[in-house]
C-alpha cells in the first residue's frame, strides 16, 4: 500500500511552504527516518522525514514551489502500487526540470510595487479666510443671516457666535422687534438653540406678550418650520391713503356702539385686504386667512374660515369672537382648528406708534403687516414666503390693495352688507 | 524601619565568613519496594496512567497542529499550543500529593501540570463534592457534554470532564473552562486548585507569592506553587517574588500564631532551554538553578535539584518540602530536571539542537521508563498496563472528538458582547471573609483618627479660610477611606515601600502603623513588579488588598503587573476571578525628570483598568470609598502637590460619614456660561486661577469640569457644558502627546460639533522631561498658557497679549521635531 507524505503545518500561522531542497528522487530507496526533504516556512528551515520505508515512487513540487501545508508532497511505496489516489491536486509527478507550482503566478510575476500616494503640501495655509464656526452657521441659519456676508473676530477672521449675534441685533425690521425689551419672549425664545417644541416653551405664563402669541401648537410648528426652512423671504412696502378708512371710523364712533357694532379700523383693513386677495392670482390661491390682533394678553392670532364670504360687519363680530375665545382659553387653547389651514395673515401686531411693522413669515405663504394710521396714512408691508409668491404677484396685491383702502366706500357698497 | 531591629556598628563590622551549606542534586536512591511501603500498585498505576493521559492530550494536539487530523477527525486549530511532551512525570510528581487546598500556577507550557493536578484532586475529594462542583460550574454547561458519554462512575465522569473542559478552553469554545477567552496559556480550574497559567514567561513568579500571602494572611490551608521554568529566572519580576517572599519579617516582625515564612514553593520545570535559548552554556550563568537558593536567605531556600523524569523522586521531594512550608520554614525553591521532547512552539524547527539529543532523551523516556520498572518490580502485567493505557487514550480522543465538535462545543458567534461583558465584573463585596477585622486598638482612639477630628472639613471657618494645618486635607481623606474598610473587611490589607512605621512617604497612611498589626499593613521591598504581582495573587485569591507604588514613575518597573496581569484576568478567565485591588499610585511634585511624571494616559490606553485623579478631599473620600467597595482593578492616582489642600468646593465640606463617588463621574466645580475649562488632575487648580482672570480682567465666565477620572468617563456632562458655552480648554500636568486630554477633546469634538465655536484645545504639559523646581513654570500648563490659548485658538481677546507660543505653526514645529 503506497505511503503518501504530506506537508506538515509547522507554525500557527503557516499555510504554505516553500520546497528549498529535495534529499530523495523518485526512484530512491529510503528508509523510515530518512530526511526526504527540506522545506522553509517564512521563520525556519524543516526537514520531511520518511515515516515508512521503500522507494520513493513519485515527487511532486520542483524545488522553489510553494505548497500549501498538508499537501502530499511524495509517495513511498512499492514499485508498481497504484499512486492515482495520493496525486496532490495541482502536482503531477515532476522528476527534474519543468517548474510548476501548486499556485497560480501573479500575472507580472512578483509583488507589485506601489507608488506612494500624494502627500499634501506642508507649507498649505492652515486656517482657510472667513471659516465660519460650526455654532455660528446654525445660529445664522436659524436667524435668517447671511453668515457669508459677516466679518469674524475669531482666530484667522474665522467667523463666531457672538458675530452672527451682533449683525442679528443690529438688522432691521423683524430683528428689531424681536429686540425690543417690550417683547422679551419671543426674543429669548427664539434665540434659544435648545428648544425643542416652542408652542410648549412658549405657553410658560413667565412669558408675556408676543409669547402668548404662539401658544397654539400649530403656529409653533409654522415658526419651527420657519426656522428650519430657511425663509427665502421678501419684504414689499406700500403705503395708502387711509382718509376713507378714517371717515368710516368716525361715523362708527360718533353713532356709538347701539346703533353700529363696533368695526375696528383693523377690521376695515382686513376687510379691504381680502378683497384684494380676491382674483389677486398667485395669491388668490391661499385666500385662507388669518388674522393677529393684539389683546391684554398679548398678540393672538386666529384663522378665519371662508373670510371671503363674510360681510364686514360679520367679519368684524367673527374675528372678536374667535380672538376672544382663543384667549380666554388658560394655557394652550382647546380648539387647534382655529389655526390650521391658514395661509395668508392679515397681522396687527405692530402696538401703537409703529408706522410700519415687517412681519416674519411663518407658515403662511405671505403676512400682511398693517401698521397705525398717521395723518390719513397708512403704510403696508408684504413679506412673502419667496417660493411661492414673486415679487410681481406682491406688487399687484400691494396695488390692488390700496386701490380697495382708498375706495373703501365703494368696495363696502360692491360687496354689499 | 521598625525601632525593635537594631542595627549595631560593633556587629556589622565583625569579621566573619558567610558560610553555605550543600545543596543535594539527585539524592533520591530508594527502591521499588521501599516506595511500595507507601504506595499501594494501583497508587503506581494511577501515577503510569495519569503519564500516558498527559502523553495522548498532547499528541492529539501535536498531530492536529502539524497534520491537521488524527484518527479521522479534521480540526484546524489556530490558537498557541505550547507542548511539554517527555515532562509528564515531573507533572505527575509535583501533582500527587497536592490536595484541593494546594494551589498551582503554571506557565504557558501547563497542560500537563493542569491534568496532573486535576487527576490528584479528583482522587481527593468524593463523589457528592465531586458532582457539586461539576453541576454548579457555569450551571453545568461543561458537564452536559460529557455527561452523555455515560462515564462508568463519578471519579471517572470527573475526568473526562477536566480533560474536556481543557481542550474546549485550548479550542476557544463556549464549554471551555473560561468560555474560550484565556485558551492554552490561560487555561486554569480553580475548584481543583489549578489557579491561572501565564503566557508571560515568569508571570507565576510574581504572582503566586501574593496567593501564599493570601494564605497567610487568613489562616487558610494549603500551599502554593510556582511551576515556571529555567529560562523565567532570567526574569526580574521572579527574583522579585523570590525576595518578597524570603522577608525576614514574616518570623522576625509578623504575629508567631499566623505561621511563619510564606507557604511557597518555586518549582522550576528545568528543561533546559527557554524557546531556545539554552541557559546552561549559553543565556545564564547558574548552571543548577538550585544555586539560587544559597544567594537567597540562609536556609538557601531548602534548595533541591531532582530527577523529573521519575515520578517517585518528584514526589519524595514534594513530600518533604511541602511539611516545610507548613511548618511556617518556606519559600522552597525546588529544581525539577526534565526535558521536552516537542519544540517550543509548532513552528520551532529545533534548530537550536541536535537529533542526536533529542534522540538519547527519547532513549530514556519516562513513560517507558517507568512501565518497564513497574513490570520489572512485578507491580502490575504488560497487559493490564497497555490495556488501560488503551483505555486512556480513548477517553482522550473521545473528550478530543467532542471538543472539536461545533454543535456540542459551540463557539459565541462573531456579534457576542462576550468579551465586552467581562472585562469589569462592576460588583459590590463589602466583605470577603466574616472574622473580625484586626486592629491592635479601636479605631476610635487611634491619634491620626483624634487629630483629624480637631481639623475643619468647609472650605472656610466662620467666613474665613482656614489655615493649612487646620484643614482637613486630600490625605486626610484618603486615610477615612481607608480605615473604614479595613474595619469592615477582614481580608483587606495594604503594602509598599516606607508604607509602615514612616506612614506611606506622603504620609497618607499615619496613624495606620498604630492601628494596624504587621500582616494587615507592612513594608515590601522595593520591588514593584512584586508588589503589583503579590496584589494581583492577593485578589484573585479572594482577598481586597490596596498596593502603593511610591512614584507614578516607578509603573514602568511593574509593567508586565499592570498591563498584562492586573487589567487582564478579570476577561480571562471570563468572569470567574475579579481583581478587588487599589493600586495607589503617587504623581511627584518638584522632583524633577524621573520622579514627576504622570502616567494616566498609560493606563488609560490598558483595557481592564479603572483609572481614577481625585484632586479634592471631598472627591478622594467618596472615590476611594468607591474604589474600595468595589471589584474591579482600579489605579488611583493621587498628586503630591496637593495632598495638603483643603476642600475647596464643597459648601457643606467633606462628610463625616461613608460615602461613595460613582467612578467615572465628572463634577462641575464653578458654573460659568462663556466658555468650559475642563481638567483632570491638580490642573483644577490652575484652571481655577484661569477663571479668576477671565473673569476679572475680561467679564468672561468659565465653566471649570473637574474629569475626576479617565477611564470610565461620563460624557454626558461634558458634552452638555460644552454645548452650553461651544468653547472648550482642556488642561492637564500630562505631557500633552497622547494625554487623556486629547483623547477627551477628540470625543467631544463628535459629540458637540454642531454647537462648537471653535475646536477643543489641549493645554498640557511639554513633551520635555520635568526640569529642576525652581523652572517648572517652563514645563506645567501656568493660568496664562489657558489664556495664550483662548486668545489665540478660541476667541481673541481684546487687548491681550499672548506670553507663549500657542499658535497652530508651534503646534506643526512642535510635532515635526518630536517634542
Amino acid at each position: 500500500m503506497a505511503t503518501p507524505v504530506e506537508l506538515p503545518k509547522s507554525g500557527n500561522t503557516v499555510e504554505e511552504c516553500l520546497i528549498a531542497r529535495w534529499i530523495k528522487r523518485t526512484g530512491d530507496i529510503v528508509s523510515a527516518g530518512d530526511v526526504l526533504a527540506e522545506v522553509e516556512t517564512d521563520k525556519a528551515t524543516f526537514e520531511i522525514t520518511a515515516p515508512v520505508g521503500g522507494t520513493m515512487l513519485a515527487t511532486f513540487f520542483d524545488e522553489g514551489a510553494l505548497v500549501p501545508v498538508f499537501t502530499t508532497v511524495c509517495i513511498i511505496g512499492t514499485p508498481g502500487e497504484g499512486i492515482e489516489q495520493h496525486i496532490p491536486a495541482g502536482g503531477r509527478d515532476s522528476g527534474f526540470g519543468i517548474r510548476d507550482s501548486a499556485l497560480p503566478q501573479s500575472p507580472d510575476g512578483g509583488a507589485r510595487i506601489t507608488t506612494p500616494a500624494q502627500i499634501p503640501n506642508p507649507e498649505s495655509q492652515i486656517t482657510t479666510a472667513s471659516a465660519l464656526s460650526p455654532r455660528a452657521r446654525r445660529v445664522a441659519s436659524e436667524h435668517g443671516i447671511d453668515a457669508a456676508a459677516l466679518a469674524g473676530t475669531g482666530p484667522g477672521g474665522r467667523v463666531l457666535e457672538r458675530d452672527v449675534r451682533a449683525a442679528y441685533e443690529s438688522s432691521p425690521g423683524v430683528g428689531r422687534v424681536l429686540s425690543d425689551p417690550a417683547m422679551p419672549g419671543v426674543g429669548r425664545v427664539l434665540s434659544d438653540p435648545a428648544m425643542p417644541d416652542v408652542g410648549r416653551v412658549l405657553s410658560d405664563p413667565a412669558m408675556p406678550d408676543v409669547g402668548r402669541v404662539l401658544l397654539d401648537p400649530a403656529i409653533g410648528e409654522h415658526l419651527a418650520s420657519a426656522r428650519t426652512s430657511g425663509g427665502a423671504a421678501s419684504s414689499f412696502h406700500i403705503s395708502a391713503d387711509a382718509s376713507g378708512i378714517a371717515r368710516l371710523r368716525a361715523q362708527i364712533e360718533s353713532l356709538g356702539p347701539k346703533k353700529v357694532p363696533d368695526v375696528t379700523a383693523a377690521d376695515l383693513i382686513a376687510f379691504c385686504a381680502i378683497r384684494a386677495l380676491v382674483g389677486a392670482s398667485v395669491l388668490d390661491g391661499f385666500r385662507r386667512v388669518a388674522v393677529t390682533s393684539p389683546t391684554p394678553r398679548g398678540l393672538i392670532t386666529v384663522s378665519v374660515p371662508d373670510a371671503d364670504t363674510l360681510s364686514l360687519v360679520a367679519l368684524s363680530a367673527r374675528i372678536r369672537e374667535l380672538t376672544t375665545t382663543v384667549s380666554a382659553a388658560k394655557g394652550r387653547p382647546a380648539a387647534a382648528d382655529n389655526l390650521s389651514g391658514a395661509t395668508f395673515t392679515i397681522s396687527h401686531a405692530a402696538g401703537a406708534g409703529i408706522e410700519r411693522f415687517t412681519p416674519a413669515v411663518a407658515g403662511s405663504a405671505a403676512v400682511l403687516g398693517v401698521g397705525a394710521i398717521r395723518n390719513d396714512a397708512i403704510e403696508l408691508s408684504l413679506t412673502c414666503d419667496g417660493r411661492i409668491v414673486d415679487a410681481v404677484d406682491a406688487t399687484r396685491f400691494l396695488a390692488a390693495l390700496k386701490d380697495t383702502i382708498e375706495h373703501v366706500e365703494y368696495h363696502l357698497i360692491l360687496r354689499g352688507s | 524601619m521598625p525601632k525593635s531591629i537594631v542595627i549595631e556598628p560593633s556587629r556589622v563590622f565583625t569579621r566573619e565568613t558567610i558560610r553555605f551549606s550543600e545543596i543535594p542534586a539527585n539524592a533520591y536512591d530508594k527502591s521499588i519496594r521501599e516506595e511500595l511501603a507507601q504506595y499501594s500498585p494501583d497508587d503506581l498505576v494511577a501515577m503510569w496512567l495519569d503519564m500516558c493521559a498527559i502523553r495522548e492530550f498532547e499528541t492529539i494536539l501535536n498531530e492536529i497542529k502539524t497534520k491537521g487530523v488524527y484518527e479521522g477527525i479534521s480540526y484546524t486549530h489556530a490558537g498557541p499550543a505550547h507542548l511539554s511532551i517527555g515532562q509528564e512525570a515531573a507533572a505527575v510528581g509535583m501533582a500527587f500529593l497536592l490536595g484541593p487546598e494546594d494551589h498551582v500556577f503554571g506557565s504557558h507550557r501547563s497542560h500537563g501540570e493542569i491534568l496532573a493536578k486535576a487527576f490528584s484532586a479528583i482522587r481527593q475529594l468524593d463523589d457528592a463534592r465531586l458532582m457539586t462542583i461539576m453541576t454548579t460550574y457555569r450551571d453545568g454547561a461543561l458537564l452536559r457534554p460529557v455527561e452523555a458519554t455515560r462515564a462508568p462512575n463519578v471519579r471517572e465522569l470527573a475526568r473526562r470532564f477536566f480533560v474536556y473542559g481543557a481542550y474546549s478552553e485550548i479550542f476557544a469554545r463556549e464549554t471551555g473552562f473560561n468560555r474560550g477567552l484565556g485558551g492554552s496559556m490561560h487555561a486554569f480550574f480553580s475548584p481543583f486548585g489549578i489557579y491561572p497559567n501565564n503566557a508571560i514567561v515568569g508571570g507565576s513568579g510574581s504572582i503566586a507569592p501574593g496567593a501564599a500571602l493570601f494564605k497567610r494572611v487568613n489562616r487558610k490551608p494549603g500551599i502554593v506553587v510556582a511551576n515556571i521554568g529555567d529560562s523565567s529566572f532570567g526574569c526580574g519580576p521572579v527574583w522579585e517574588g523570590i525576595t518578597f517572599s524570603a522577608m525576614d519579617q514574616y518570623r522576625t516582625l509578623w504575629d508567631v500564631p499566623l505561621g511563619g515564612g510564606l507557604p511557597i514553593m518555586f518549582n522550576c520545570m528545568n528543561n533546559f532551554y527557554g524557546m531556545g535559548g539554552q541557559p546552561v552554556g549559553e543565556t545564564m550563568g547558574m548552571q543548577y538553578i538550585a544555586r539560587l537558593g544559597a544567594g537567597v536567605n540562609p536556609e538557601q531556600m531548602h534548595a533541591e535539584r531532582v530527577n523529573g523524569y521519575d515520578p517517585l523522586p518528584v514526589i519524595d521531594a514534594f513530600r518533604r518540602k511541602k511539611q516545610v512550608l507548613l511548618d511556617g520554614r518556606g519559600p522552597v525553591l525546588l529544581d525539577t530536571v526534565t526535558y521536552r521532547i516537542s519544540g517550543h512552539s509548532p513552528s520551532d524547527a529545533s534548530s537550536y539542537r541536535s537529533k542526536e539529543e533529542i534522540e538519547r532523551w527519547l532513549a530514556v523516556d519516562s513513560i517507558r521508563a517507568f512501565r518497564s520498572k513497574l513490570i520489572d518490580h512485578g507491580v502490575a502485567t504488560e497487559d493490564t498496563l497497555d490495556a488501560a493505557r488503551a483505555t486512556v487514550d480513548a477517553t482522550m480522543l473521545e473528550m478530543f472528538r467532542l471538543a472539536v465538535d461545533l454543535e456540542v462545543s459551540p463557539r459565541v458567534s462573531i456579534d457576542s458582547s462576550l468579551v465586552g461583558d467581562v472585562m469589569f465584573s462592576n460588583g459590590r463585596v463589602e466583605r470577603f471573609d466574616d472574622r473580625a477585622p484586626e486592629f491592635l486598638h479601636p479605631p476610635s482612639e487611634n491619634p491620626r483618627v483624634q487629630q483629624i477630628r480637631g481639623k475643619v472639613r468647609t472650605p472656610t471657618a466662620n467666613g474665613q479660610p482656614v489655615p493649612k494645618m487646620k484643614a482637613y486635607n486630600v490625605r486626610d481623606a484618603i486615610f477615612e477611606a481607608m480605615l473604614h474598610r479595613f474595619a469592615v473587611d477582614p481580608t483587606m490589607i495594604a503594602f509598599g515601600e516606607e508604607n509602615r512605621d514612616w506612614g506611606g512617604a506622603f504620609a497618607v497612611y499615619r496613624g495606620l502603623t498604630e492601628a494596624l498589626p504587621y500582616h494587615r499593613l507592612f513594608n515590601s521591598p522595593i520591588s514593584e513588579a512584586a508588589i503589583v504581582g503579590a496584589a494581583v495573587g492577593y485578589a484573585l485569591e479572594g482577598g481586597r488588598v490596596v498596593a502603593e507604588l511610591m512614584y507614578a514613575d516607578f509603573m514602568g518597573r511593574a509593567g508586565d503587573e499592570i498591563f498584562n496581569q492586573l487589567s487582564k484576568w478579570q476577561a480571562m478567565s471570563a468572569g470567574q476571578l475579579t481583581m478587588p485591588v487599589v493600586l495607589r499610585v503617587s504623581v511627584g511634585s518638584k522632583y524633577g525628570a524621573q520622579h514627576s511624571q504622570d502616567f494616566t494616559a498609560l493606563v488609560h490606553h490598558v483595557p481592564g483598568l479603572k483609572v481614577v485623579y481625585p484632586v479634592t478631599p471631598y472627591d478622594a473620600k467618596g472615590m476611594m470609598s468607591a474604589a474600595l467597595a468595589g471589584t474591579d482593578p482600579v489605579v488611583f492616582f493621587e498628586s503630591q502637590k496637593i495632598y495638603d489642600v483643603g476642600e475647596m468646593f464643597a459648601a457643606d465640606g467633606v462628610p463625616e460619614s461613608y460615602y461613595e463617588i460613582a467612578l467615572g463621574e465628572p463634577s462641575i466645580k464653578r458654573a460659568g456660561t462663556d466658555l468650559t475649562l475642563m481638567t483632570l488632575g491638580p490642573a483644577l487648580y490652575t484652571a481655577v486661577a484661569a477663571a479668576q482672570e477671565l473673569e476679572a480682567r475680561f467679564g468672561l465666565s468659565a465653566e471649570i469640569v473637574d474629569l475626576r477620572a479617565a477611564n470610565p468617563l461620563n460624557y454626558e456632562p461634558l458634552a452638555e457644558s460644552v454645548r452650553k458655552t461651544g468653547k472648550v480648554v482642556l488642561v492637564g500636568d500630562a505631557v500633552e502627546r497622547g494625554s487623556v486630554m486629547q483623547t477627551v477633546a477628540a470625543n467631544l469634538t463628535q459629540l458637540c460639533f454642531d454647537d462648537l465655536d471653535g475646536p477643543p484645545v489641549v493645554v498640557g504639559s511639554r513633551n520635555w522631561i520635568t526640569p529642576a523646581a525652581e523652572l517648572e513654570a517652563m514645563f506645567f500648563p501656568q493660568p496664562v498658557w489657558i489664556l495664550d490659548a483662548i486668545h489665540e485658538r478660541i476667541l481673541p481677546l481684546p487687548g491681550y497679549q499672548p506670553s507663549t507660543n500657542q499658535t497652530l505653526e508651534e503646534l506643526i514645529r512642535r510635532e515635526k521635531s518630536g517634542i
